[in-house]
C-alpha cells in the first residue's frame, strides 16, 4: 500500500533523512522507532509533502501512485493523512467547524449527517468538550493527540501517518488514541505508520512490523514484537553502526 | 422651542459647516452628487439579492421594517404593539414634541460637511421608537439601497426605559455607479433598556460612504453594536460616538471591515464612559487585501469613577501592497477608571495554512477558514436567528477576502 524505497528527505536544502525503506501492505500497522532527532518526523513530513520538506532521492509510492511530483494538497487528495505531534493554535477556528469541514469533504452529505458524524467521532475520543473551542486553544497534551486522531477519523485517509501519539500524555489518553487508531483501520484506512520513541502505544494496539531509525537512516527492522523487545531491553545505542536486521 | 426656529437653528449651523472637512478619511467633493430618482423596484431580483447580502430579507416576513431606495421611502410598517416606525419627515411634521428631544441631539449638525449636507438636504430615514417596557422579539429590518448619486438620510432610534430590540440595517448599492451615502443615526437607550444595533454595508467600487452615528445610553442601559463592511468601496469613513452617561450603563461595539481593491477605509468608534460604573468593550477587526488601505481607530475615554474599558484592535494583512494602521486610544479623566488595550497586525501563518491543507482542505479553503477565524467575534448576545444570519454574512466576507 505504501512503499518507500531508499528515500532521502531534505529540509531547507539539508539532507535530514538519508535512507529509509518501508513497505506497509494493506491492513497492516507498522511502527517507526528511534530516539529524538533521528529523522522520524522529517520522514513523515517528507512523505506527506509538507512545505519545506522534499523527497530528494528514492521511490515513494501510494498504491502504485508516485508521490514525488505531487504537492501536499495532491498527496492528501490521493489518500495520505497525517496526525501531527503538536497542533497549532488556530484563532477563531472552532474545532467543530474544522471537523465538519473535513467530514463534509468526505461525505458530501447533508449538514445533519455531517453534524452527526462529528458528534460520533468526538464521543469516541472524548473530545466533545473541545468542539466549541478554538483548535489548539489550551488543549492538554492528551487532548491534542486525541484531536489529531479525530481529524484522521474525519478524513479517513487510505494511509495514516501518526507522529508520536504517545509522547507526553497520560495512560488513559494513550488508550483512547490507540482505540481511535484501531477504529480508523476498521473504518477503511488501509495502512498505518506510527512514529514512537517510547513504544508505549504499542502495548495497546496490534502491529506487525517495526523499524528503527538512527541518524537519518533506518538501521534495523523486523517483526514488531521482536524489535520492541530488543529496544526496550537494550535501548537504541547498541544499534549505532549496525545494519538492517 | 418651536419647530420652525429649532430647524432653522440647525440649518444655520449646518450652513456654516458645509465646507468643514472631517478630521479623518479622504475629503470628498460633495457637490458632485445629486439625489437619484429612486426608480429601482423592491421586487427587482438584483435589489432582493443585494439586500440579502447585507442581511435583509425583502421577501421574508418581518413584523417591523423600513425600506428606502435612493431618497424614496418605499415601504415601512410595524405590526408590533409598542413599536413605532415612521418616516423621519413624517415624525417631524406630526410628532414634533416627541421627536424634538432627540433630533440632532446625539450628532451635531455642524460636526462636518457631511452632517451639514444631511441637515440641509437630507431626504428620508426612519424614526423608530420602542415604548417603555416593550420587548420586540424579532429583529426590526431596515434597508437602504442606492442606485447612484447622493443618498442623505437621518435615522433616529429611541428605546424607552426597559425596552428591548434588535435593529438590523443593511445598506447596499448598484455595483458600478458613483455615489455618496451619508447616514446620520442617533440612538437613545433609556434607563434599563437594551438595544442591539447591527449594520452591514456592501457598496460599489465608486461609492463614498460617511455614516455618522451618535449614541446616548442612560442608567443601566445597554448598547451593543456590530458594523460590517464586506465589499469594495472607494472611500469609507466612520467614527460612531457612544456616550454612556448613565450609572452602570454598558456598551459593546465591534467593527469588522474588509478592504478590497484600492478601497480607503477609516473605521472606528469612540466610547465615553461618563456614568459611574459604566463599562465598554470596543473591538475592531480589519482585513486588507489588494492595495486597500485600512485605518482602525478605537478609543475609550474613562470620565467617571468605577469605569472599565477595553479596546482590542486587530489587523490581518492579505497582500504586500495593502496597509493597515491600528490606532487604539485610552484616555482617563478620573483616577478610578481602568482602561486596557490590545493591538496587533499580522499575516496568516504559513504553518497554519499547511496544517489545514494536510487535513484535506484546499489552500483556498484553508485561507478562507483562517480569515473566517480571524473575524470571529462573540455573537452570544444575539438572538439565534440574527446570530445565524450574521454567521452567513461573515462566511461570505471570508470568501470575498480570497
Amino acid at each position: 500500500m505504501l512503499l518507500l524505497r531508499d528515500v532521502a528527505v531534505e529540509v531547507g536544502g539539508r539532507v535530514v533523512v538519508r535512507r529509509a525503506s518501508i513497505e506497509i501492505p494493506r491492513g497492516e500497522i507498522h511502527l517507526l522507532l528511534g530516539p529524538n532527532a533521528s529523522g522520524k518526523t522529517t520522514l513523515l513530513r517528507g512523505v506527506v509533502g509538507y512545505p519545506g520538506y522534499r523527497i530528494a532521492r528514492g521511490e515513494a509510492m501510494l498504491g502504485g501512485v508516485d508521490l514525488r511530483p505531487l504537492t501536499m494538497e495532491e498527496r492528501v487528495a490521493a489518500g495520505i493523512g497525517i496526525a501531527f505531534q503538536w497542533l497549532p493554535r488556530l484563532r477563531g477556528v472552532r474545532l467543530r467547524r474544522l471537523l465538519e469541514k473535513i467530514v463534509s469533504k468526505r461525505l458530501g452529505g447533508s449538514s445533519r449527517e455531517v453534524e452527526e458524524e462529528v458528534r460520533r467521532i468526538a464521543r469516541l475520543l472524548s473530545i466533545e468538550h473541545l468542539l466549541d473551542r478554538d483548535v489548539g486553544a489550551g488543549f492538554s497534551g492528551g487532548e491534542g493527540k486525541r484531536v489529531e486522531v479525530a481529524t484522521l477519523l474525519a478524513q479517513r485517509p487510505r494511509v495514516a501517518l501518526v507522529d508520536e501519539p504517545d509522547s507526553g500524555v497520560d495512560v488513559d489518553s494513550v488508550f483512547m488514541v490507540a482505540q481511535g487508531l484501531e477504529e480508523l483501520m476498521r473504518e477503511g484506512t488501509e495502512a498505518m505508520l506510527i512514529v514512537t520513541h517510547t513504544g508505549f502505544i504499542a502495548r495497546s494496539m496490534r502491529h506487525s512490523r517495526a523499524y528503527v531509525m538512527l541518524g537519518g537512516e533506518i538501521v534495523y527492522s523486523g517483526p514488531s514484537g521482536e524489535v520492541l523487545r530488543a529496544v526496550l531491553e537494550k535501548g537504541f545505542s547498541w544499534l549505532r553502526g549496525g545494519s538492517d536486521g | 422651542m418651536g419647530r420652525r426656529s429649532y430647524l432653522e437653528g440647525v440649518k444655520e449651523r449646518a450652513r456654516r459647516a458645509l465646507s468643514k472637512p472631517s478630521p479623518y478619511g479622504p475629503d470628498v467633493d460633495i457637490a458632485r452628487f445629486a439625489p437619484a430618482s429612486g426608480d429601482a423596484d423592491l421586487g427587482d431580483p438584483r435589489v432582493v439579492s443585494r439586500a440579502a447580502e447585507v442581511g435583509v430579507n425583502l421577501r421574508g416576513a418581518s413584523r417591523g421594517f423600513y425600506y428606502q431606495v435612493d431618497s424614496v421611502v418605499k415601504m415601512y410598517r410595524s405590526l408590533v404593539p409598542g413599536l413605532e416606525i415612521m418616516r423621519i419627515d413624517e415624525a417631524i411634521e406630526e410628532r414634533w414634541d416627541e421627536i424634538e428631544p432627540y433630533l440632532w441631539r446625539a450628532v451635531a449638525p455642524d460636526t462636518d460637511k457631511y452632517t451639514a449636507l444631511v441637515a440641509l438636504r437630507g431626504m428620508g430615514g426612519y424614526f423608530i421608537r420602542v415604548r417603555r417596557g416593550v420587548r420586540v422579539e424579532l429583529p426590526i429590518q431596515a434597508c437602504f439601497f442606492l442606485t447612484g448619486g447622493a443618498q442623505l438620510l437621518h435615522n433616529i432610534v429611541v428605546l424607552e426605559p426597559g425596552a428591548e430590540a434588535t435593529v438590523v440595517t443593511g445598506c447596499t448599492a448598484m455595483r458600478e455607479r458613483p455615489g455618496l451615502h451619508v447616514g446620520i443615526t442617533e440612538v437613545f437607550v433609556g434607563e434599563g433598556a437594551r438595544v442591539v444595533d447591527i449594520m452591514v454595508h456592501s457598496w460599489g467600487r465608486a461609492m463614498h460612504v460617511r455614516p455618522r452615528t451618535g449614541v446616548v445610553v442612560e442608567h443601566g442601559g445597554s448598547y451593543a453594536s456590530l458594523y460590517i463592511n464586506m465589499s469594495r468601496v472607494e472611500t469609507l469613513q466612520t467614527m460612531p460616538r457612544v456616550r454612556l452617561v448613565g450609572e452602570g450603563s454598558r456598551a459593546y461595539t465591534a467593527s469588522i471591515v474588509l478592504g478590497l481593491g484600492s478601497s480607503v477605509l477609516d473605521v472606528g468608534s469612540l466610547v465615553e464612559l461618563g456614568g459611574c460604573g459604566a463599562s465598554a468593550q470596543n473591538i475592531g477587526r480589519a482585513v486588507a487585501r489588494d492595495s486597500s488601505s485600512v485605518v482602525s481607530r478605537l478609543a475609550v475615554v474613562g470620565a467617571a469613577p468605577g469605569t472599565r474599558g477595553y479596546v482590542e484592535c486587530s489587523g490581518l494583512m492579505l497582500s504586500p501592497s495593502a496597509s493597515i494602521e491600528a490606532v487604539p486610544a485610552l484616555r482617563a479623566l478620573v483616577e478610578d477608571s481602568e482602561l486596557f488595550h490590545e493591538a496587533s497586525i499580522g499575516r496568516l501563518r504559513d504553518e497554519d495554512i499547511a496544517y489545514l491543507v494536510s487535513k484535506g482542505l484546499s489552500r483556498r479553503e484553508a485561507i478562507a477558514m483562517l480569515v473566517r477565524g480571524f473575524v470571529e467575534i462573540d455573537l452570544g448576545f444575539l438572538t439565534p436567528q440574527v446570530r445565524e444570519g450574521l454567521r452567513r454574512t461573515l462566511d461570505m466576507l471570508a470568501e470575498r477576502s480570497l
